[in-house]
């Protein structure tokens, strides 16, 4: 089991502190649940943990390694060779003019491109660009790709957002399925799509992260008005 | 590692076509060997930004996939000085004319 500690991680932009007490732990075979209403920080703390953004204090621990996430330049990257984290960010990373069979080959090698290439629906998506996916079959794609790759935790930043309830259903089964070898964070604006997922729910507000167990506490958060 | 390459080196070859007119087949590739690989890192920058974060995954910092760039054709510029030099010798024979 392999576990990611993240302690104190404190960020401001000029005058506006993003974040300020981020404490959480998270052990494979998790999902954690992030809500938090648009500005809060949470793409943010998902950069900050993934190493593309500093913050100015705070400590990330894997197992008994230490990564830094403080504002020097060299320390910046650890993370990333490290390849201990995978990362979907919020936008479309993929290149838009290449076809899906010639990315999966870059992402997963030999038998593993499998682990894609036979995904549901995909055999009818492998032979088109990549521009020209659906929403709902481009995040799939993507959610795929840095599912299938060796890292034991895993960042999604709104995997769901504009997906089709089908290809949601695919994402959702997909990520139950990696639950058993990976820790997942996962943020989305579709609540219940990421209350449903997760194990474990956490909701930042002025820059702090507390944990929640019902639904209410969202309302009482200022993240939701009422409850569909 | 090899598309992001090829995508920097389309932009830094398309920079030191341009330049001909003005440096000379010679000029370009020092264009090319000196400024391509910057010039293709802002257009990069500029286009494909995103990218990035495929290369992330797959734990290559944007450190390395410059530091990899830069030294590729740094090493490559002599290679198409030589190049240069056979073309305008040839064309100094009268080889590629008619």
């Amino acid at each position: 089991m392999a576990l990611l500690k993240v302690n104190g991680i404190r960020k401001s932009f000029g005058a506006k502190s993003i974040l300020e007490i981020v404490d959480f732990d998270l052990k494979t075979g998790e999902i954690l649940g992030v809500f938090g209403r648009n500005g809060s920080g949470k793409s943010t703390l998902l950069k900050i943990i993934f190493g593309t953004q500093t913050a100015e204090g705070g400590t990330l621990k894997i197992n008994e390694s230490h990564y830094p996430v403080r504002k020097k330049i060299w320390h910046k990257s650890e993370i990333i060779k490290s390849q201990c984290i995978g990362y979907l960010p919020q936008f479309s990373f993929l290149p838009q003019g290449a076809k899906v069979w010639d990315v999966i080959p870059q992402y997963l090698k030999g038998q593993e491109q499998d682990l894609v290439f036979q995904a549901p629906r995909m055999p009818k998506i492998a032979s088109r660009k990549v521009g020209e996916l659906s929403m709902g079959e481009r995040r799939y794609l993507e959610v795929l790709l840095i599912g299938n790759l060796d890292h034991p935790f895993l960042l999604l930043d709104e995997p769901f957002s504009m997906v089709e309830p089908l290809f949601k259903e695919l994402i959702h089964e997909f990520l139950l399925s990696l639950k058993a070898k990976k820790g997942i964070l996962v943020t989305d604006h579709y609540y219940q799509d990421v209350w449903q997922l997760s194990d474990k729910k956490m909701v930042l507000t002025n820059g702090k992260l507390s944990l929640v167990s019902e639904l209410n506490e969202l309302i009482e958060a200022g993240y939701l008005r009422s409850i569909n | 590692m090899v598309k992001f390459y090829k995508d920097i080196t389309v932009y830094a070859l398309l920079f030191a076509v341009v330049s001909i007119p003005l440096a000379g087949l010679y000029g370009a590739v020092i264009v090319f060997g000196i400024f391509g690989t910057p010039v293709g890192l802002l257009m990069y920058n500029y286009f494909h930004k995103h990218e990035f974060y495929g290369y992330y995954n797959r734990g290559f910092t944007r450190r390395y996939l410059i530091l990899r760039t830069c030294l590729v054709n740094f090493l490559v510029s002599p290679v198409l000085l030589l190049f240069a030099f056979l073309i305008l010798k040839l064309i100094g024979l009268g080889a590629l004319k008619g």
